[in-house]
């Protein structure tokens, strides 16, 4: 049987850097949503000079 | 090769070498005579602390780049590292009790080497928080280089923590004198799965320096067009 530390550490590793990329990928997502959509208001018109 | 290519090469590179890495840690390393099974903690733990060590050397070289040359890619390298190295060096401090627990019989002991890894996690926190809390673009890169740069100093002396002082932390079995060593398949071992972790972090540097590139990039792009931040 695999030691519960053992099982608990590398559970632990992987878990924060799933979470870590997780949360990185959401952020660039919103980021190209946020250029998307100025692009369109830009093509819009709807931004004041 | 386009971004997106090489971002996915350097990722299917990051996932095979993971798995090598694993498959040498459980099948390949020989069992550790006095600790058995739970010393195969040390391979991610040893690993997670040298790239932290990594991070926190690229948070410095950022740092003095942005003082010196107000390079705004300097910049971007030296908040990347700072919060990639964050996730590293908080896998330090959540392996490290998980080994020490059956080993020692306790989680945690503030010992030399413990406390000061503890004081890096919380110089990358306070880097992390400065960086959040100033708005102002210029104030925010010179103040968070100077933390970096003061900050950086914990490293070397936490990494000769064990060499200077008895610790309850084991002495060093790599470079430690005489009486220290490993096991070569050990050795091994260590350097694949350390190789494999310098990969996944440079993997996730590159996607974060991406975020801060793209960031400022559409700072610019608001201020040529004459909207601010709130208005979207």
């Amino acid at each position: 049987m695999v030691n519960k530390y053992l099982f608990l550490a590398f559970s632990a590793l992987w878990a924060l850097f799933f979470l870590y990329s997780w949360s990185l990928s959401r952020r660039q997502s919103n980021l190209r949503k946020e250029l998307e959509d100025l692009k369109g208001k830009a093509g819009k018109g709807l931004i004041a000079r | 090769m386009s971004k997106t290519l090489s971002f996915n090469a350097h990722l299917l590179v990051t996932l095979v070498w993971v798995v090598v890495a694993l498959g040498m840690v459980f099948l390949y390393a020989p069992q550790e005579a006095t600790m058995g099974e739970v010393q195969r903690i040390f391979y991610i733990h040893v690993s997670s602390a040298w790239t932290a060590f990594v991070a926190y050397f690229l948070v410095f070289l950022g740092s003095v780049g942005y003082l010196w040359k107000h390079s705004p890619e300097a910049d971007d390298l030296a908040q990347a590292a700072g919060e990639v190295g964050f996730v590293f060096c908080s896998a330090v401090l959540v392996t490290g009790p998980l080994w020490a627990k059956p080993v020692w019989g306790i989680w945690w002991t503030w010992d030399a080497r413990l406390t000061l890894t503890f004081v890096l996690w919380l110089l990358f926190v306070s880097y992390l928080m400065l960086r959040s809390y100033v708005s102002s673009p210029g104030r925010t890169g010179a103040l968070a280089a100077i933390v970096g740069i003061i900050g950086f100093v914990d490293v070397p002396i936490d990494y000769m923590a064990i060499r200077w002082w008895r610790t309850q932390h084991p002495q060093p079995v790599i470079a430690g004198g005489e009486s220290s060593g490993l096991d070569p398949r050990m050795w091994v071992t260590l350097l694949v799965t350390w190789g494999a972790f310098l990969c996944l972090f440079s993997y996730l540097l590159r996607q974060r320096m991406w975020l801060a590139e793209a960031r400022r990039e559409l700072s610019a792009l608001r201020r040529a067009l004459g909207i601010r931040p709130s208005e979207d």
